[in-house]
């Protein structure tokens, strides 16, 4: 069948688009030698780096989801007073630089703070260490879980849960027994979004902890100091090892799904 | 004995209004109305999610006013009946049953509404019957003193809906007390001890449906309960002992009008008009009026006529 001008024309533009996107993956993959891929992938920094920057994110996702998903809840179902104020200072942490989104967060934990030196005095330390990085990264990254999860409370019909309620079970075992149950498949990509915008930040992780090294932080650092040849096999590796953990994570996700039309 | 006393809700764009009315045990009670009426609101205050602005909901003497949804021993059953689409029909029934023979009191509701094949199977694989049992039962698997029901029969197919109707029947004549809104008033005198008009926010009438049918009242309900002639009454010439002057509309239905000047009955005059489908409506100085088929008149499209209509065949209704 003859396809339409109009048809053509957007093909051609979206050919556009997704080359623009795939030649410098396809190429960075590309790029190094089954060589450079072992020894890159042996390489004691990298393998700690990369430990450090998919347990990170693991820990920021899992320890913000707690407070995140409630938080959402509200959003989806209550009216309260500043809620669009709440709601703009949530995706705040997307759209700002993120190296000022770390300089933000020291102005909060460095040991110059009242705050910082109280939490270090209580062996709790944000700089130049794990948990310092678990909160950069989680600091601009939760927005999207919170949004998810958000959206996903906001498809449940209210009736749902009003049922729920009027069978006799509290607000509490409603929560649990029928809005985390139906929003689970939004919660779940809101979390891997979560996980991935976090394992691949750079720019205020950097601020807070340079030291532990990520994976972004030890590209750079290749790339300063040695030049591309030594940065890239890195970050093809990481890009493989993102692309399967997203890969994993996106069939989890999408093995069952309570759909109803 | 289920008494609300003056209920108001508040909403930004609603208001209902002083809703009083009481239901004895067992009873099948319908509130009609049109969309918008406030129905819904209703109920979901009954329910206990709405928090009232005034009034008081009392359960055999028990102010249940300020307690939650899931402290009051009502169940609302929604019109789109919310059936947990990640559970399956067991679970669904047996979602609420805290009782240690849970698994026989889900079998014992299976059995009840037919559903004993369908227990392991997903919501989505029952059809829209089948749904509706499956919602009942779970209602019903907590005995609620009063089941409140929004819409049940809307949007049904003919079969499902008598068989819904024979299943609430049944239910009643067990001694359970139900609250049904529907906008279809048909159901409402059909199914009910006891029948509520609702309006803009507010309960105009609650009576039994015969009650109802015989005095309805003012225009809203009248023409809600489908009669077929509704006209003003200015320029009408009533005889005084029907205190006319305190009614602003008068009703009838098209088989109490005969063809003719009768006297001592209310004379309209005007011209014939005849529909291809045999149907005759009469245009006056008051409006069109519906008439019954051009047989009875002996007389053609277009021509002058005068119908009569007895006195006590005619309702005087407010406005």
């Amino acid at each position: 069948m003859k396809r339409g001008i109009q048809q053509q024309i957007f093909m051609v533009l979206s050919g556009v688009v997704l080359l623009f996107l795939a030649a410098p993956l396809v190429s960075l993959l590309l790029g190094p030698d089954l060589s450079e891929y072992t020894r890159a992938a042996s390489d004691s920094e990298t393998i700690s780096s990369i430990k450090t920057t998919l347990s990170m994110a693991f820990m920021a996702t899992v320890l913000f989801a707690v407070p995140g998903i409630p938080l959402a809840w509200l959003l989806a179902r209550k009216k309260f007073m500043l809620k669009n104020f709440i709601q703009g200072m949530i995706d705040l942490p997307v759209v700002i630089p993120h190296t000022a989104a770390g300089i933000a967060l020291l102005t909060v934990v460095s040991p110059k703070t009242t705050l910082g030196s109280t939490l270090e005095s209580l062996g709790l330390s944000f700089i130049g260490t794990h948990a310092g990085i678990a909160m950069a990264m989680a600091f601009v990254s939760v927005p999207f879980l919170i949004n998810a999860a958000r959206q996903g409370f906001e498809m449940i019909p209210v009736s749902y849960e009003k049922t729920s309620m009027s069978l006799g079970l509290s607000p509490g075992r409603t929560f649990f027994k029928v809005s985390l149950p139906l929003a689970r498949h939004s919660i779940i990509n809101g979390m891997i979004m979560m996980f991935a915008r976090g394992m691949s930040e750079f720019g205020a992780v950097v601020i807070i902890a340079y030291h532990p090294l990520t994976i972004p932080t030890l590209i750079f650092e290749r790339f300063g100091a040695f030049g591309l040849d030594h940065a890239r096999p890195i970050a093809a590796l990481f890009v493989l090892i993102a692309l399967a953990v997203f890969i994993l994570l996106r069939w989890f996700a999408t093995r069952k799904k309570y759909v109803e039309s | 004995m289920l008494k609300v006393e003056n209920i108001s809700v508040h909403t930004d764009s609603f208001r209902l209004k002083n809703i009083s009315f009481s239901i004895a045990p067992g009873e099948y009670v319908v509130l009609a109305g049109p969309s918008g009426a406030g129905k819904t609101m209703l109920l979901e205050t009954l329910a206990g999610h709405r928090k009232p602005k005034g009034g008081n909901i009392l359960l055999n003497d028990k102010n249940l006013t300020q307690y939650s949804a899931d402290k009051r021993p009502f169940t609302l059953l929604f019109q789109e009946l919310a059936l947990f689409p990640h559970l399956n029909v067991a679970e669904n029934i047996g979602f609420a049953i805290r009782d240690k023979n849970k698994q026989a009191i889900i079998k014992d509701l299976a059995s009840q509404f037919s559903i004993t094949n369908h227990l392991t199977k997903k919501i989505y694989h029952l059809s829209g019957g089948e749904k509706q049992r499956v919602a009942l039962a779970r209602a019903l698997a907590t005995k609620p003193d009063v089941l409140l029901l929004d819409e049940p029969l809307t949007s049904l197919d003919k079969p499902v809906k008598n068989e819904l109707i024979r299943i609430l029947f049944r239910l009643n004549q067990q001694g359970q007390t139900i609250i049904h809104v529907t906008h279809d008033v048909h159901e409402a005198i059909n199914l009910a001890d006891k029948t509520g008009i609702m309006q803009n926010g507010e309960l105009t009438q609650f009576c039994s449906p015969r009650e109802l049918i015989k005095n309805p009242g003012n225009y809203f309900t009248a023409s809600f309960l489908d009669y077929e002639n509704i006209l003003p009454l200015n320029g009408l010439e009533i005889p005084e002992k029907y205190n006319p002057s305190a009614y602003a509309y008068i009703a009838f239905n098209s088989k109490n009008i005969k063809p003719g000047k009768q006297s001592g009955k209310l004379q309209i005059t005007g011209t014939l008009i005849q529909r291809p489908s045999g149907q005759m409506w009469l245009e006056s100085a008051l409006g069109l009026i519906k008439i019954q088929e051009a047989d009875h008149y002996g007389i053609h499209d277009g021509q002058q006529t005068t119908i009569s209509i007895d006195y006590h065949d005619i309702l005087f209704l407010t406005s």
